[in-house]
């Protein structure tokens, strides 16, 4: 504790010294770039979100806003409808920027005036109202700004940027599909890997970043109980053999109300 | 921690259905106490099959369809990342890290150690801090990912999402690297 109060006590004479708050020089360009090009960008992509590897539309047209980006090369279709943007400005590292594109199946009910009525069919067959619901629009939004800021910039880096347009976050399968299609040997192998999240529990104005841990795994994992078939001497037994350990999966032990439950379906 | 986010059986009141599917996510923050959650649904499941007499081919069958590894971010470049962000936009920009909640993300995918990337992935606020002052003063909750409620504030997350993406590229492409 007290190391840490030392250190308190260090960056408060610190900050005294030093401005509160930096303006990068290109803030001015971002917010005019916003004005004029991306929040009419932004709106388009929130009121036509697509679901996972059926991002058809979105990845069009990011390839489109991409190709614009002086020195840009696009490579479409990169592990089904991803994209990738290569900004090559001389000898240097590179860098991979990633935005993530799917939308969800969810129904949206905002109430925003741009809210999606969108319906899509998914990979799995089925309809599903569709959603901007996780703020992936917002990441592809800003990589389009990224490009063109650091496009406008190039006297002050070099190296190569990757920009890269993933499908399927949600469905966890994009990234793993961009990079079994070749994107670490169809393109110069990164040197380092940056990404952002919109957070809906962080206020705008400020970003966070782990120096470890920043999310968690997952595993989608599905468990199917077979069921029996009643038995013509024994139809109420037999079925209930069956149902038992579903109900004791779930509710792992047997309350009154779950037993009569089970006498109801013969 | 493990969510059993779907569960569907049947057609009808006096039909046995062939099938119960049960659909579930599992989170976890480090790779044995994930194979640990993984095989521990397995074994209650086929368990609790067969302490109710089920035959060993009606056991319930247990199947991981999709897995993401924990996204963990390279220690010495996200703090050098953190402070050229913070040098470049303003050192109250930068928050300290706490994880609150278990969400996921393939991009470890692009980082994983077979890659031997290192990886800096940031999170960007979206909500404007009225919305989140409301929500503790007793207002409307503000929405979580995923809510059909969900929002966010555009202007201000893209903006500095270029800005915060911007400011690392050209610190580890700029002049000092090269």
């Amino acid at each position: 504790m007290m190391e840490r109060s030392i250190l308190g006590a260090l960056l408060a004479s610190v900050l005294v010294v030093t401005p509160a708050a930096a303006q990068p020089d290109y803030a001015d360009a971002i917010k005019a770039d916003y004005d004029k090009s991306l929040a009419s960008l932004w709106d388009h992509f929130y009121r036509n979100p697509e679901l996972s590897f059926r991002e058809f539309k979105t990845a069009a047209r990011m390839a489109q806003e991409l190709r614009a980006v002086p020195g840009m090369v696009v490579t479409e279709k990169v592990g089904g409808t991803g994209v990738v943007g290569m900004l090559k400005n001389g000898d240097g590292p590179v860098v991979l920027v990633r935005a993530d594109m799917d939308g969800l199946p969810v129904q949206e009910r905002s109430g925003l005036s741009n809210a999606s009525t969108v319906k899509q069919v998914g990979v799995d067959g089925l309809e599903m109202p569709v959603m901007h619901a996780c703020g992936h629009d917002v990441h592809i939004t800003s990589l389009v700004g990224t490009a063109r800021q650091l496009a406008r910039m190039k006297d002050r880096w070099k190296g190569t940027v990757l920009f890269i347009v993933q499908p399927a976050e949600e469905r966890v399968g994009g990234a793993k599909a961009m990079i079994a299609d070749g994107l670490y040997t169809r393109f110069p192998k990164p040197d380092y890997a940056l990404a952002f999240h919109v957070a809906a529990e962080l206020e705008t104005g400020k970003i966070s970043a782990s120096e470890g841990i920043q999310y968690s795994s997952a595993d989608s994992v599905d468990i199917r109980v077979p069921g029996i078939a009643p038995m013509a001497q024994h139809p109420i037994w037999a079925a209930i053999r069956s149902i038992l350990p579903r109900r004791s999966l779930s509710v792992f032990n047997r309350s009154s109300a779950v037993k009569r439950v089970h006498w109801t379906p013969a | 921690m493990i969510t059993v986010g779907a569960f569907h059986a049947g057609t009808k009141h006096n039909i046995i259905s062939e099938y119960a599917d049960l659909q579930v996510t599992v989170r976890s923050n480090n790779q044995a106490v994930r194979d640990q959650l993984i095989a521990s649904i397995e074994r209650v499941a086929k368990g609790i099959g067969a302490a109710h007499g089920l035959p060993a081919d009606k056991l319930p069958i247990v199947t991981v369809t999709e897995s993401t590894p924990v996204t963990v971010n390279d220690g010495a470049l996200a703090r050098h990342l953190n402070g050229a962000i913070a040098d470049a936009l303003g050192k109250d920009v930068v928050t300290p890290f706490r994880q609150t909640t278990m969400g996921g993300e393939d991009f470890a995918f692009f980082v994983d150690q077979k890659h031997g990337i290192p990886g800096y992935y940031f999170a960007v606020g979206g909500s404007n801090p009225e919305w989140i002052a409301a929500a503790k003063n007793g207002g409307k909750p503000v929405a979580g990912h995923h809510s059909p409620l969900f929002k966010i504030d555009p202007e201000p997350s893209v903006r500095l999402g270029i800005e915060a993406t911007t400011a690392a590229v050209l610190d580890l492409l700029g002049p000092r690297k090269n």
